[in-house]
């Protein structure tokens, strides 16, 4: 079942990648349709999810190294690290501190129960930040891990068209803003934009895990 | 031959980035810094190719090409949501409120700053552009 899941899994993402290169829209992004062909398979042939797990460790065992293999793109990119730092820093902190703020007041206004509220505050970061995040504050780590999926797709399918409808057109600006709003998805659509905005999106995406890691613990409370 | 040998190369380099990877999960769990592993991995190859211990031409090759499929690794991601769809089928509507509201404050918040700063450059610097 491991192999057959594998190949399933590749060629919904060889079918993902027709669709996206003949369309040319990100909102058929190559994730969307790919995921959505497995998920199509395995509910109509009976498998169901618990069999797809094995190949889900074996593939997501590849994102630890391509994280790292971010730091390429980064280095060809210092020049611009180096002469935007103070930028990069103030608006990844602040992307961060108002994203947090607005996920919690409207889970809150909309009435979500509290153990819901607190999985979501850390949910626009990468995944083991999250989990690790959520477990400090109070909230479930699995659900956590969920809501990050969640924003990590919604921001990946919706994220460049929000960018240009705000006419965000700097590479510089739409990778750090996706890597910020939807961490590693968001990098990943970055990286189908260009180099430079794939190599802004990993460090935002990095950057941003770091600061929720350290501030949403004393913020949450504010914010409760 | 020749496609044997790329392979290979692409086999090894992508060992290499594992490694480092195992090494900053390593650091994670040794120091109990709020940093994921992975993250330690990025930082610490930037400064291995930042000092010139590592040429990157040592791991170009297997990190272009994770990179460039990024998008597959994530797909297993997508799957993964479907032992919560009950939960969002049952809250959908709020939580989705949520998550659209605060994705596009970050978009919004991050974008338009840098937008702005990097814009008053532009006259002095076209880097941002290219």
């Amino acid at each position: 079942m491991l192999i057959i899941s594998i190949l399933i899994t590749l060629g919904a993402y060889y079918i993902g990648r027709l669709v996206f290169n003949y369309v040319r829209h990100p909102a058929a992004n190559p994730v969307i349709v790919g995921g959505t062909l497995v998920i199509l398979f395995l509910v109509y042939s009976g498998q169901g999810y618990t069999s797809y797990e094995d190949a889900k460790n074996v593939i997501t065992g590849f994102l630890g190294p391509a994280t790292v293999a971010l730091a390429v793109p980064l280095y060809q990119n210092k020049k611009l690290l180096v002469r935007y730092f103070r930028i990069i820093m103030l608006s990844v902190f602040l992307g961060t501190l108002t994203t947090t703020v607005a996920v919690v007041w409207v889970a809150q206004l909309v009435g979500l129960e509290h153990f819901i509220v607190v999985s979501l505050a850390p949910k626009s970061v990468t995944a083991p930040i999250a989990i690790e995040v959520a477990r400090m504050v109070g909230g479930d780590p699995a659900l956590a891990a969920a809501f990050v999926v969640g924003t990590g797709t919604s921001g990946a399918v919706l994220g460049p068209m929000i960018l240009t409808w705000l006419g965000v057109k700097l590479p510089l600006a739409r990778g750090l803003a996706l890597g910020t709003a939807a961490h590693g998805q968001g990098t990943a659509m970055a990286l189908e934009e260009g180099e430079l905005q794939g190599a802004m999106g990993g460090l935002a995406m990095g950057l941003a895990g770091i600061m929720t890691a350290l501030i949403l613990p004393w913020l949450l409370p504010l914010l409760l | 031959m020749k496609t044997f040998y790329q392979g290979l190369l692409l086999a090894l380099q992508i060992a290499l980035l594992f490694l480092v990877n195992l090494i900053g999960v390593y650091i994670e769990q040794k120091t109990h810094i709020p940093v994921p592993g992975n993250v330690i991995g990025m930082m610490l190859l930037f400064l291995l190719l930042e000092k010139g211990i590592l040429p990157v031409a040592f791991v170009k090759k297997g990190a272009d090409f994770l990179l460039k499929h990024l998008t597959f690794l994530f797909i297993p991601v997508v799957v993964g949501f479907m032992p919560w769809g009950k939960l969002f089928l049952n809250q959908g509507i709020p939580i989705m409120t949520a998550i659209l509201v605060s994705v596009f404050v970050a978009l919004a918040v991050t974008g338009m700053i840098v937008e702005h700063f990097a814009k008053t450059n532009r006259k002095k610097e076209n880097d941002a552009y290219n």
